[in-house]
């Protein structure tokens, strides 16, 4: 296919080599336009295949249809137009061969032959004649001037009249007129010259015939020189006959075809080389022409195609908005609609998979952050959530779950919970067993679980199931909470209340009897004998009224623990109240050591109960043993006030120390039980903590308080 | 009168003969195409009429740019047979003067040459000066088309030229 404008090329070129005009032809400019035309056709068709042969990238959509649609309508024209040349010009040929027949030629021939013969016949009559009047005397004596003019016109009118000749002239040597007779017509005023053909013949002495033409009239003319003596030319006789008009009119139209025949035989290869240049110049013209009209035609037609393959490469790049143009009314505009209906439903659902597919990046980043923000509220969350699937398996479970319950590394998602609740978390899998199994959704139960400190904790664990319609997953969901502190809030609570309600019951018959026995001791002391006895038994009874009246004040106060009310406290003042409270025992050292600024925010009475309760309870450890110390002594630190009471007592037995700061708990004999509980719930109050830092060698209590108030909880 | 004769054969020693000739106010030229009678007899013999058409230039030759065209001279001469009395009637455009011949010989003499041509005033001419006379002849058969394109692709049957100067 890409040789194809190549070799039409080469063909071309070698009949232009083959018409090429030859240099001695004479084939005018048609030649050279063919010529001209061809190389131009030829130069394009070369041009256009060598770059057919350079462009080695896909070529554009539709020129290969182009040229191809070009190329057969132009080999179609082709073949016809060259066989019709061929034809026509072996009939031209022919057509000459019997134009240019021999027969032809020897007619035209024998016909010139006539019309010679009859103007050499007209001449030789007159030549005959002439030789004559060559040696006439009379016409000698008349140019000798031997004769009179009438004489003379006399004589040459007997000439003229005997000879049928229509003119007669008499000439001397010196070309001078001597007398002229015209026959038919006037003669001339003035005779007209000799001519050279006169002189020749009056030189040579030589009769001579011509012919010439007047008005459209030919006549012949002759010269015949008169000579007198031997040799001497005295004279010269002109005279003229007309040659008949008919036989002049046919000789001359004889002559006239056959110059036109030898003309014609004569350019007869120069007709037959224009007949082929016209033709081939016909053939180019339409050639070129039906190039052009072909090149339109399948420009017109290949442009849809070309279109519709630039819009197909658009769409396969991506680029879905093209449209073509739907102008024709025939298969191809069909096909373009079709494209576009394509190209437009194409773009519909891209578009509408683009769209799914940002809905489902939206749900997916919804569901991530979802998920992200209920890994950060898991996470945050002092809850335990344990998310159990189906068939069992643990699918989450938050930090909380692991801290709360101190679940060992076996507890992991995919672990199955009624395999690794095994020990203390037995209860946590049979939870989960009941949950299952129940028929109710929802399941609530609170639980003791041992912790490996020794610590128990009470836990309240919810269940419920995960069947929600719609939702793939299915299972359940543990929530647990350690309630301890909840719990021992809520018994203090019941504690407190019944404290209050028994203080209350038992406070009111007290103040009576107290003074009862009061009033009896006063009235009727003297009135009994035994004043000894009853001054004991009174005094039992007030001492033990006293007594049940700070039991009560004590239940009291634990019961209606004032709020505390916050201040700036120098540490050293409290150290100093102390100082000036106990120094009377010399057991006992305070060091007063903080600087002035340094404070503490409290409530100073209530933490001067405190350390007042501290400072008796070793002054008592240490009551029996002189040798013994009491220690109160305060660390700064940067966000908090410590309160260090030391004492060399016999300290605290170890079963009785975990005890130590639960309500009603005494190893005095005559204690409440209510002193070091309520030193804790004022250090709770304040945000900071009591503890027991050492039970013995020093026994070792440590008040702890913050520096600034502790932050109120929104409860 | 002094007469300068300067001949000198035309550089296509094949197309013809050139000379040419100073009297004291006239350059001739005479110029004679070498062409066969050949070319000439058939076609006069069979009454078509022929003519030669003689182009003379005369221009100064210059190195550095176009030579400088001094004269531009055209003669044309005609044959017209006359096959009735076998003779050719032969006139010179520049002189319109015509002569019958009945020689073929004489006819061809007349078409193939020119004797003695006036081709421009001596003053015309500067002492020294490089000129060049160039002569280019054109045979026509059938007379002489009036066409404006009829010469442009009708090639010169012959093509002289000669260098001079004016001594």
């Amino acid at each position: 296919m890409r040789f194809i404008p190549l070799l039409m090329a080469l063909g071309l070129l070698g009949l232009t080599a083959l018409l090429w005009p030859k240099a001695q032809g004479d084939v005018g400019m048609l030649a050279w336009v063919n010529m001209g035309l061809m190389l131009g056709l030829s130069l394009l068709l070369i041009q256009y295949g060598i770059r057919l042969l350079r462009n080695r990238a896909e070529p554009r959509p539709g020129s290969r249809l182009r040229a191809k649609l070009v190329i057969v309508m132009i080999a179609l024209l082709l073949v016809p137009a060259m066989t019709i040349q061929m034809a026509a010009s072996q009939m031209v040929d022919r057509g000459m061969d019997v134009w240019f027949d021999v027969r032809v030629d020897t007619l035209l021939d024998r016909a010139l032959k006539l019309a010679q013969g009859f103007y050499e016949r007209v001449e030789q009559n007159m030549k005959r004649n002439l030789l004559d009047y060559i040696s006439d005397a009379t016409l000698a004596a008349a140019v000798s001037g031997h004769m009179d003019y009438r004489s003379i016109n006399a004589y040459l009118g007997d000439i003229s009249r005997t000879e049928g000749w229509q003119r007669v002239e008499l000439f001397d040597t010196n070309e001078r007129l001597i007398s002229s007779v015209q026959m038919g017509e006037l003669g001339a005023l003035q005779a007209r010259p000799l001519n050279n053909t006169a002189r020749v013949s009056m030189h040579l002495g030589r009769v001579v015939t011509e012919l010439e033409s007047h008005d459209g009239r030919e006549v012949a003319v002759g010269y015949a020189p008169l000579i007198g003596g031997a040799t001497s030319v005295l004279g010269l006789l002109r005279v003229e006959t007309q040659l008949p008009a008919g036989v002049i009119q046919n000789a001359r139209a004889v002559e006239a075809d056959y110059r036109n025949y030898r003309q014609l035989e004569h350019n007869r290869q120069k007709i037959s080389a224009t007949f082929t240049h016209v033709m081939l110049f016909m053939t180019l013209v339409v050639v070129l022409l039906t190039g052009l009209v072909a090149l339109l035609f399948a420009r017109r037609l290949t442009a849809p195609i070309g279109d519709l393959a630039n819009a197909l490469r658009r769409v396969t790049e991506g680029d879905l908005d093209v449209v073509i143009s739907e102008s024709p009314r025939d298969e191809l505009g069909s096909l373009g609609r079709s494209f576009n209906k394509m190209s437009l439903r194409l773009k519909q659902n891209v578009e509408a998979i683009e769209q799914a597919q940002r809905d489902l990046t939206r749900a997916l980043d919804n569901t991530r952050q979802r998920q992200y923000v209920l890994e950060s509220l898991l996470a945050n969350l002092h809850t335990g959530v344990v998310l159990v699937d189906g068939q069992g398996r643990v699918r989450l479970l938050n930090q909380a779950v692991r801290d709360i319950l101190h679940l060992p590394e076996d507890w992991k998602p995919s672990a199955n919970i009624l395999q690794v609740s095994h020990g203390n978390l037995r209860d946590i899998g049979a939870f989960y067993d009941e949950l299952s199994h129940q028929q109710e959704e929802l399941l609530q139960r609170e639980f003791d679980i041992a912790l490996p400190e020794g610590k128990t904790l009470h836990v309240l664990a919810r269940g419920a199931r995960l069947s929600a319609s719609g939702a793939e997953f299915s299972g359940y969901l543990l929530v647990i909470d350690d309630i301890s502190e909840l719990a021992e809030a809520e018994r203090n609570k019941a504690w407190a209340e019944v404290a209050r309600r028994l203080a209350h019951e038992i406070k009111n018959p007290l103040t009576p009897i107290k003074l009862s026995a009061e009033r009896l001791q006063r009235r009727f002391r003297s009135q009994v004998d035994n004043t000894e006895v009853f001054d004991v038994c009174t005094k039992a009874i007030i001492d033990q009224v006293d007594r049940l009246l700070r039991l009560i004040t004590d239940f009291s106060t634990l019961a209606r623990m004032p709020q505390p009310k916050l201040r700036e406290v120098p540490v050293k003042t409290l150290l100093q109240d102390m100082h000036e409270l106990f120094h009377s025992y010399a057991r006992v050292s305070v060091a007063i050591t903080p600087d002035d600024d340094v404070a503490c925010r409290c409530d100073p009475d209530q933490i001067r109960q405190v350390l007042i309760n501290l400072m008796d309870n070793a002054v008592a450890a240490t009551g029996k043993n002189e040798t013994c110390a009491v220690r109160l002594y305060a660390s700064i630190a940067e966000t908090a006030v410590e309160w260090h009471v030391e004492d060399d007592g016999e300290g605290i037995q170890p079963d009785a120390a975990p005890k130590l700061f639960e309500a009603y708990y005494s190893t005095k004999v005559n204690g409440s039980g209510l002193g070091l509980a309520i030193a804790r719930r004022i250090a709770e109050d304040h945000g900071g903590e009591l503890t027991l830092l050492s039970a013995a060698n020093p026994t070792h209590f440590c008040l702890k308080l913050p520096r600034s108030a502790p932050a109120k909880e929104k409860t | 009168m002094s007469v300068i004769m300067l001949s000198a054969q035309a550089p296509a020693a094949e197309s013809g003969a050139l000379q040419i000739r100073f009297d004291q106010k006239v350059l001739y030229c005479a110029a004679r195409i070498a062409i066969n009678n050949k070319a000439f007899s058939p076609t006069m013999k069979d009454g078509v009429a022929m003519a030669t058409e003689w182009r003379i230039k005369v221009s100064r030759l210059r190195r550095y740019w176009l030579n400088e065209d001094i004269a531009d001279i055209t003669v044309t001469r005609h044959a017209r047979p006359d096959l009735l009395t076998r003779s050719w009637l032969l006139t010179e455009s520049s002189s319109d003067i015509s002569r019958r011949v009945y020689r073929l010989q004489d006819a061809i003499q007349f078409l193939s040459g020119l004797d003695d041509f006036p081709v421009l005033d001596r003053s015309l001419l500067k002492k020294n000066m490089p000129y060049r006379i160039t002569v280019s002849v054109q045979i026509h058969s059938e007379g002489i088309s009036e066409a404006w394109w009829a010469g442009l692709w009708q090639p010169a049957a012959a093509a002289m030229q000669q260098d001079f100067s004016l001594p």
